[in-house]
């Protein structure tokens, strides 16, 4: 009853007005076919009207009948009017072509010029991938999140590492979505490169805070990747050979002007130059990784179109023949566009997500195959309605089912071990939402939605129960289909704007996030073993609780933007380990895991400029993240790993000329938490370090330079060839990767501190082409 | 061409990382209780020894404590007083018989406080052979590995430690902590090879200890607090003492061969 109530009233707007037509249609770039997403069309001569595209280019206005002129706009493209006179409900499909880049001309990088500060959304970050081109990276790899660790609130979880932490969540926090399909193991070769292949994306949204009502699951951010559908108007080919990897892209139309394909490829050849070495076992070693993104999509008339996508990446390593491990996601989506009505669009997806590893050991003793996996099957309806241009309504439903195989042993003929199998478990997760984003006053504007999430643990399944100190005390077999433990909560979230003037506003929102989902890691930086784990009889969904509020303010003509945010948190739930918890192959892994709670807080400024030769960004971070948990430290409040109180970074990019653009980024940040010795004992004849408090010391402070060149040899309409050269650590910082409490190897009597440094000094060279 | 970038990626990816000794400024916590207390199976000397913790980078020797009243017993009604041994820094008792099965505990009373802890002692499990094979492959180049085989007792959990002495000198590393147990092997043979290579005519002593699963959890903490400092939350290793001090007190059967790499 009481949802069909807020229903009512959220679609209240829905009935407020009635006598007017609708304009709907499709943006698209003019000379690939692209769908444009976030394009502006606007309402000459009045400034309160107007819309924005959705993921799929669609857009839809409402205005009374009458004269109009509309302004279609968007990033670096040239603008484009039409004038109709509305009498009726009239579709208006727009190509929109890329301005010629000369130099003194301005270039728009976002959307809107004016975006930061009337626009409802806070707490987001926007990419585009082909902006971050040139800001240098580790070996040359362009990595769409490297580049977002550069903007304020989030953090790297490590040197040259592809996990990242957002406004004081962990990494397991982050619901990463490609093409709506959630990605379990976002990363490659023990985390030093993401699984994004930049070629293939065309959007990159991460919301940090206020994060709308149609995305759960997660407690502290969304990063939103969407791969590009493909070149409808004609076969293109684009690639680049670089110091680790290849990447080849080609796209095309399947039937032109109603449907294109695309499939991007990259491959890293470490393994090649193994096969230099005169050892037979090195020679025959494997060490690789492989991105595979394909998507086609087809419009099966003036209102349906469909979409496949798909990606595939696999880690593989190998030693000699006796020892192989390999591991990786694969995740595929099927849309279904639907435009019901002008008003109204609907999509539905299908979509599947497998993560995997696998190893296997086949020596002369021993011959045996572990293997773990975690997949979902996930049915999603969202519907966007908008009854006038003041009023902009989402809402649907999904639902996942979840499978979890945490691990098997099997073992050959050969083997000593034992065939054995970890209960699977299972469960199935669903929401609905509502959320409508709503213009009241020209100044004032409000985003509010609410979200229901619920959570079914379920057999079969033997669900354990465990004493304080983690021993189990009882066991209880669970079949098919049988609930063990129901969850569920509502999570509202709210966002309104108030423009001060044409050039500020200020901002607030409050969002709870419910996840369900938990990792469980034992080491610091991400690894193909990590174990997803559902909430269960034992583990509570975290719930997160986000305040936030901000000012943004653009000067010099939209020139510069200016914001800042801050933000308070608290996080419940939180899930720690066991003193020397056994993560790896334990049944009982439930036991080894401790309950606590969280809170952050922070400031975060920004400082962008868009437009013009010279374009970047000053991004500040002060911030905290603390934990309390009652069998840790005693119970005290103590640091979470990723408190790092001063989080510095400054990107710049400087076109020098039309085929030169130099580019460079500086971070600072303070060190991590940590957890030294603050004594040491003998034991066994050992030197014991001595523990007294948990994360009560700091690594000493990181930062870095990194320097890159882009030079463009050729650039026609059709072709372009470039080069890239960047400096990974300029300045040959040894930041601490590690540092370790060990007996002085001189004089047993003696302890000493090692540090080791990854990565002073890494140039990189890369070569791209386009045809 | 080709060749040289290949070359270069392998020279960045493998060798751009360096290690070095650093100065890290470290609290100075007061000092602790630390007990280490072992009674063998058979006839053999129980020891316990009592010191408290000294700063990380202190130089002096740790300070034994000397006044304390440690007294040993087990289920069956038996306990003695363990008596301060000056030469050896520590409180024992030669001669003292163990017997599989039985719980033994132990009481230390110093300067008001208790600490307690007990150890059940397990059965010995016999060292069935020592493969010694002369290998080209694996991780570690050539040379002899040597590993130690052993049947499993099925139906059981259990715990163990390889402790090894080579050419006299007994091996007591970080590194040289060797845990295992039948978790994924239960019944059935364990090999355990040595995780360095062999020259012919080494003089290597193998002796497998058996305990039980608290005194094994102290040694798998230790050596994570040891090797593993990096991981997410180092922390001291899980004592089986109650009272508040650091430490264990196990109870161990053992079981010995020496070999000489032919």
């Amino acid at each position: 009853m009481h949802f069909r109530f807020l229903l009512t009233f959220l679609l209240f707007p829905l009935f407020a007005f009635s006598q007017n037509h609708t304009i709907s249609g499709n943006v698209k770039d003019a000379a690939n076919g692209e769908d444009i997403i976030g394009a502006i069309v606007s309402v000459k001569g009045q400034p309160d009207k107007g819309a924005a595209t959705n993921s799929y280019g669609f857009y839809s206005l409402t205005l009374p009948a009458g004269n109009y002129t509309l302004v279609y706009q968007y990033v670096g493209y040239k603008s484009k009017e039409e004038t109709l006179t509305l009498a009726a409900n009239q579709v208006i499909n727009i190509n929109l072509s890329v301005s010629s880049k000369d130099l003194d001309e301005v270039v728009v990088r976002t959307e809107r010029a004016d975006k930061n500060v009337s626009s409802t959304q806070m707490g987001a970050f926007k990419l585009d991938p082909k902006q971050i081109e040139s800001v240098p990276v580790l070996f040359g790899e362009k990595d769409i999140i490297k580049t977002l660790q550069l903007t304020p609130g989030v953090k790297a979880a490590g040197e040259g590492n592809a996990g990242f932490y957002v406004r004081g969540g962990a990494a397991d926090q982050n619901l990463i979505l490609l093409d709506e399909a959630p990605v379990y193991n976002a990363s490659h070769m023990l985390g030093f490169f993401s699984v994004f292949n930049s070629d293939a994306l065309k959007d990159v949204t991460l919301y940090k805070g206020a994060i709308p009502a149609e995305f759960g699951g997660r407690g502290s951010s969304v990063l939103d990747v969407k791969m590009r559908d493909g070149n409808s108007k004609k076969y293109s080919a684009s690639g680049g050979i670089g110091l680790i990897a290849s990447r080849l892209t080609l796209e095309g139309p399947i039937v032109k002007d109603k449907g294109s394909f695309i499939i991007s490829g990259r491959r890293t050849y470490a393994d090649l130059f193994l096969k230099l070495s005169n050892n037979d076992r090195i020679k025959n070693s494997k060490l690789y990784f492989y991105d595979l993104n394909v998507k086609a999509n087809y419009q099966l008339g003036k209102k349906d179109r469909l979409f496949l996508s798909g990606y595939f990446g696999r880690d593989v390593f190998g030693f000699s023949n006796v020892f192989g491990f390999d591991w990786g996601n694969s995740t595929a989506t099927l849309r279904w566009n639907h435009i019901l009505s002008s008003k109204i669009f609907s999509n539905t997806s299908l979509i599947f997500s497998n993560y995997n590893y696998r190893i296997k050991i086949n020596t002369s003793n021993q011959d045996l195959t572990i293997t773990s996996a975690i997949q979902d099957w996930n049915l999603k309806q969202d519907f966007s309605f908008t009854p006038n241009p003041n009023n902009n309504i989402k809402f649907g439903f999904n639902l996942i089912d979840h499978t979890f195989k945490p691990g098997s042993i099997k073992a050959g003929a050969n083997s000593n071990f034992n065939n054995q199998e970890l209960s699977g478990r299972k469960a199935l997760e669903g929401a609905i939402y509502v959320q409508n984003d709503m213009r009241i006053t020209d100044k004032l504007g409000v985003q509010y939605g609410i979200r229901y999430s619920g959570f079914d643990f379920m057999g079969s399944a033997i669900a354990y129960s465990f004493d304080a100190d983690g021993n189990k005390i009882g066991e209880k077999q669970y079949s098919k289909g049988q609930s063990i433990t129901y969850y569920d909560g509502w999570e509202p979230r709210i966002s309104a704007r108030y423009e001060l003037n044409n050039v500020s506003s200020v901002k607030a929102a409050y969002n709870r996030n419910f996840q369900y989902l938990h990792l469980l890691s034992n080491s610091t930086t991400s690894s193909p073993t990590d174990l997803w784990v559902p909430s269960s009889n034992n583990v509570k969904p975290q719930i997160v609780d986000q305040y936030s509020a901000g000012y943004f303010r653009n000067f010099k003509d939209n020139r510069y933007e200016v914001s800042v945010e801050g933000y308070y948190k608290t996080l419940q739930n939180q899930i720690d380990y066991r003193n020397g918890a056994d993560l790896v192959f334990n049944e009982l892994v439930e036991g080894e895991l401790v309950y606590g709670k969280g809170r952050a807080y922070g400031v975060e400024l920004l400082v962008r400029k868009n437009i013009g030769r010279l374009s970047g960004w000053v991004s500040y971070t002060w911030s905290r993240s603390l934990r309390k948990f009652d069998a840790i430290n005693q119970g005290k409040e103590f640091p979470a790993r990723q408190d790092r109180i001063h989080d510095i970074a400054i990107v710049v990019m400087y076109d020098l000329s039309k085929k030169l653009k130099i580019s460079g980024n500086w971070v600072y940040y303070t060190g991590s938490a940590v957890t030294f010795p603050s004594g040491r004992y003998n034991l066994n004849g050992m030197q014991v370090p001595y523990f007294t408090e948990r994360n009560g010391y700091r690594m000493p402070a990181y930062h870095r330079l990194d320097l890159g060149l882009t030079w463009i040899t050729k650039k026609t309409e059709r072709t372009e060839r470039s080069w890239n050269f960047s400096l990974y650590n300029a300045y040959g910082r040894q930041n601490a990767y590690s540092i370790s409490f060990q007996e002085n190897p001189d004089n047993p009597q003696q302890t000493q501190a090692v540090q080791v440094s990854l990565f002073t000094w890494v140039p990189a060279i890369t070569y791209n082409f386009k045809f | 061409m080709n060749k040289i970038l290949l070359t270069l990626s392998a020279v960045l990816l493998f060798l751009t990382s360096c290690e070095k000794v650093v100065n890290i400024n470290l609290n100075n916590a007061s000092p602790q209780y630390v007990v280490e207390g072992v009674v063998y199976a058979g006839t053999d000397t129980a020891r316990v020894r009592l010191a408290k913790t000294t700063d990380y980078y202190g130089i002096s020797p740790q300070q034994i404590l000397t006044h304390a009243t440690v007294t040993l017993s087990d289920d069956v009604g038996n306990s003695l007083v363990l008596p301060y041994i000056v030469g050896d820094s520590c409180y024992q008792l030669p001669g003292f018989t163990a017997i599989s099965g039985r719980k033994y505990s132990i009481h230390v009373l110093v300067d008001g406080l208790t600490i307690q802890g007990s150890s059940t002692l397990q059965p010995p499990v016999p060292i069935d052979s020592v493969s010694i094979v002369y290998k080209t492959d694996g991780f570690r180049g050539a040379g002899y590995e040597v590993a130690t085989n052993i049947s499993d007792p099925a139906n059981t959990p259990n715990y163990y430690r390889l402790v090894t002495t080579i050419n006299d000198t007994l091996q007591n590393q970080p590194k040289d902590l060797y845990l295992f147990n039948d978790k994924y092997n239960d019944g059935k043979h364990i090999r355990t090879a040595l995780k360095r290579r062999f020259k012919s005519g080494d003089k290597i002593t193998l002796e497998l200890r058996t305990m039980d699963a608290a005194v094994y959890d102290f040694f798998t903490s230790l050596r994570d607090a040891l090797n593993n400092q990096n991981g997410p939350a180092p922390a001291n290793p899980n004592t089986n003492l109650i009272g508040g001090a650091l430490g264990y007190f196990g109870t161990f059967a053992r079981s010995k061969v020496s070999i000489i790499v032919p």
